[in-house]
């Protein structure tokens, strides 16, 4: 049997139980490799973003049943919870009442131990600025500047409207010009 | 997003293709065997104990805050002073007993009589 190149027929096989699993396997590897990124630009560590992309497959399996969308709404069905763990696990490095956007430091030096010896000093330098931003202005840029998913399919991972992600994008790339201009070499 | 064309788009990280399909791959596996509730339950447990914490903090708080302020059932504090000066010991009777004019020409070093209270 072909495999499903399609959301259609990924979402038809996840419906039927016969099939469920291959939809599924055919699923993380479709979708994989981007929700381990957008996951990993997040939590930044390596240890959680495994974490987290492993809480994301057992949710998404999970809730199969819970799924009522379209095939056109899985990608974003996946996000959304790829995104949840991924905030999970910053808020579980979070004392009561402190919010997951002071972390901004903690998350710099753990950007600075597993950046990879052959990195490029721009891009590495660039994943500094975007940790500089708001935890939602940076989870939305990496969606549209990274993913580059269009802002009403981010509008359907965040919930937010498509005017407020404009206006997180835009305050976005200002602040990181700024950043790339005073840490300019 | 031609206003961001210049900013880098690699990752500063080390992990290669292959070393992904085989994450993706393991996990996969792992989601579908994974008995359904464990994991999940493991967390939402931890969430509510988070919560039941957080929960009796605040209610301390606001019990310590209510007892000092004094509950509605409490009388005024007037009342509360009033009802203790009214209370009547050994020494006040003694007192009592004593005229205005005679204390003015008592010496309290003299006074050896006073009841023990």
């Amino acid at each position: 049997m072909t495999p499903p190149d399609t959301d259609i027929q990924i979402l038809a096989q996840l419906r039927d139980p016969a099939t469920r699993e291959q939809g599924f396997r055919t699923l993380t590897k479709r979708y994989g490799r981007r929700l381990y990124w957008h996951i990993r630009r997040i939590v930044v560590s390596h240890d959680n973003a495994e974490d987290a992309l492993q809480e994301t497959f057992i949710g998404i399996w999970s809730h199969l049943d819970h799924f009522r969308g379209d095939a056109g709404a899985l990608q974003a069905w996946a996000y959304r919870i790829a995104t949840r763990e991924a905030l999970q696990v910053l808020r579980r490095q979070t004392h009561l009442l402190q919010s997951i956007d002071s972390l901004s430091e903690t998350l710099a030096e753990k950007l600075e131990a597993e950046t990879s010896l052959n990195a490029d000093r721009a891009a590495t330098t660039f994943h500094h600025a975007l940790l500089k931003l708001s935890t939602q202005q940076r989870i939305v840029f990496n969606l549209r500047y990274f993913d580059e998913l269009t802002y009403q399919q981010i509008a359907d991972i965040t919930g937010k409207s498509v005017c407020t992600l404009k206006t997180n994008y835009h305050y976005a790339t200002q602040r990181i010009r700024q950043y790339l201009k005073d840490h300019a070499t | 997003m031609k206003d961001t064309h210049q900013f880098p788009k690699t990752q500063p990280y080390i992990e290669t293709e292959q070393y992904l399909d085989q994450l993706i791959a393991s996990a996969t596996e792992r989601a579908i065997h994974q008995p359904k509730t464990a994991q999940h339950t493991a967390h939402r447990r931890l969430h509510r104990i988070a919560w039941a914490a957080a929960a009796a903090i605040i209610l301390l708080i606001a019990g310590w805050g209510w007892h000092r302020l004094g509950s509605p059932s409490d009388p005024p504090a007037e009342q509360i002073v009033q009802s203790v000066s009214t209370q009547q010991g050994p020494l006040d009777t003694f007192l009592d007993g004593i005229s205005d004019e005679e204390a003015a020409h008592i010496d309290c070093y003299k006074v050896d009589n006073i009841p023990q209270y």
